[in-house]
Order: structure tokens, then sequence, then C-alpha cells
């Protein structure tokens, strides 16, 4: 079977959670982002540090109900790299299940 | 160790993977009545005031801004993200559909105070605003969660 080109920034199980969330939504908190994706401070910061680097999210800090807050939201390139990498995820799924369907 | 190929079996898990966090996002995106009786009341008073009178008019809408921030806070620290009501998606044909009656509603505001229409009748447009803005704000997230859930 040929491989399918994936997103390799979009690989991690974890990001492509925040992915999913930022790509529905306009902008989510940490704090949020932490109890969907159920990992700890440290390892977010880190996938959401790569995604930052890879052009795909863009993280602001602001200041509610007295605390600072980071929150994430999908850059123009992330939101193009999520729809691809779900497309090619698709496809792959559909080429193997064709396959099964001619045996 | 990055790779840039998946086998079937893993880009079903992840597909699994990202049903799994859109049906969480589709409970965390469940707003309580009061919710969309706000939203409601908000725009109630934006159409109430246009159609009383233009010092009500300044007087309303400094009234909707404020609380328009107040709402949007209070959804920022309840729920922990920002939803546009503009976004694309299924709720974008609903969202465009209620600007329009607005526009409407607008309109009409402006058509009983010209033609000084009685208080009771610009009150009963607030009403019909105050229905017609809070069931659109149940059907939205409806709609919302509906795709969340990928139904």
């Amino acid at each position: 079977m040929t491989p399918v080109t994936l997103d390799p920034h979009l690989h991690a199980p974890a990001r492509l959670q925040i992915a999913t969330v930022l790509a529905n939504i306009t902008s989510a908190e940490f704090a949020k982002l932490r109890e969907i994706t159920g990992v700890s401070d440290s390892v977010l910061s880190k996938h959401l540090s790569a995604l930052v680097d890879a052009g795909y999210v863009k993280l602001t800090k602001t200041a509610l109900a007295g605390r600072q807050r980071t929150w994430a939201s999908f850059t123009r390139a992330g939101r193009k790299a999520f729809a691809a990498h779900m497309r090619a995820l698709q496809a792959l799924v559909a080429s193997a299940e064709q396959a099964i369907a001619a045996e | 160790m990055k790779r840039d190929s998946l086998s079937p079996t893993e880009a079903r898990a992840a597909l699994r993977n990202v049903g799994m966090t859109r049906a969480q996002m589709a409970e965390l995106c469940n707003c309580p009545p009061w919710r969309h009786a706000a939203f409601g009341a908000i725009f109630a008073v934006l159409i109430g005031s246009i159609a009383i009178s233009s010092t009500a008019q300044i007087v309303g809408t400094v009234i909707v801004l404020a609380s328009t921030g107040l709402l949007v806070r209070s959804d920022l620290k309840r729920y922990g993200v920002f939803v546009n009501g503009y976004r694309r998606g299924a709720t974008l044909p609903l969202t465009l559909g209620y600007v329009g009656a607005m526009i409407g509603l607008v309109a009409a505001a402006m058509y009983l105070r010209v033609n000084d229409f009685s208080l009771w009748t610009k009150l009963a447009l607030a009403a019909v605003t105050f229905g017609l803005a809070t069931a659109l704000s149940v059907q939205w997230s409806r709609v919302f969660r509906r795709e969340m859930e990928g139904r």
C-alpha cells in the first residue's frame, strides 16, 4: 500500500486533539486544552511550543478575573494544515477499506 | 521519532481520537437556559431602545455593550473557550439568517419610532426580538453540538 503523507507536526495524539479543538473554535485557554488532552502542564507547553514553532498556533496572554491566562488559537496555516491532515487520514482509511472490499 | 506515514489502523485510531475530542467539545458547549435568555435580553434591549427614542437608543447601546462584555467575560471564565458566532461550519447559515432578521427588526424599530407608535407596540417588538434571539441561541448551540458529534 502507498504510504499517505501526513503532517508530522500533527502526528502526536495530543497535538491532534489540540488541533481539533482549535479548528472548531476561535481560541481556547491553556487549562481547557489540558483538561481535554489529559496531559500535564509541561507536556502541553511542549506540544503548544512545537505548534507555535511550526507556525500553526498563536499564543496570547490576557488577564481574566485577576489571573494571567494563556489562550491558544489557530493561525491560517494551522487551519489549512489540519484540514489537509484530516483529508490524508480519511484517504488512508478509505483506501484501506477499498482494498479490503476488492479482496 | 518523526514519521510521515501511518498504517490504516493508526489512521483510523487518529480519526477516532478526533471524533472523541469533538464529542468532548459538544459537552463543553452545553449552555444553561439563562445564557440563552441573556443573549435574547441583550437584543431585546437593543431593538426596544431603538424603537422608543434616540435618547433611549443611546442608553440602550451603552447597556448592550456593557452586558455583551460581561457575557463574553463570563463565557471565557466558565467554558475556557471562545467561539465566534461567524465561524465556518453548520452554524454559519443560522448566523447569517439571524443577521438578516436583525436588520429587519432594526428597520421595524425605526419605523415604529418615526411613526410614533404606542409604547406597547414598541415593547411588543422588543418581546418578539427576545423570543427570536433566545430561540436562535438555543438552536445555534444545538447545531454546534450536532456538528461536533458528527450527526
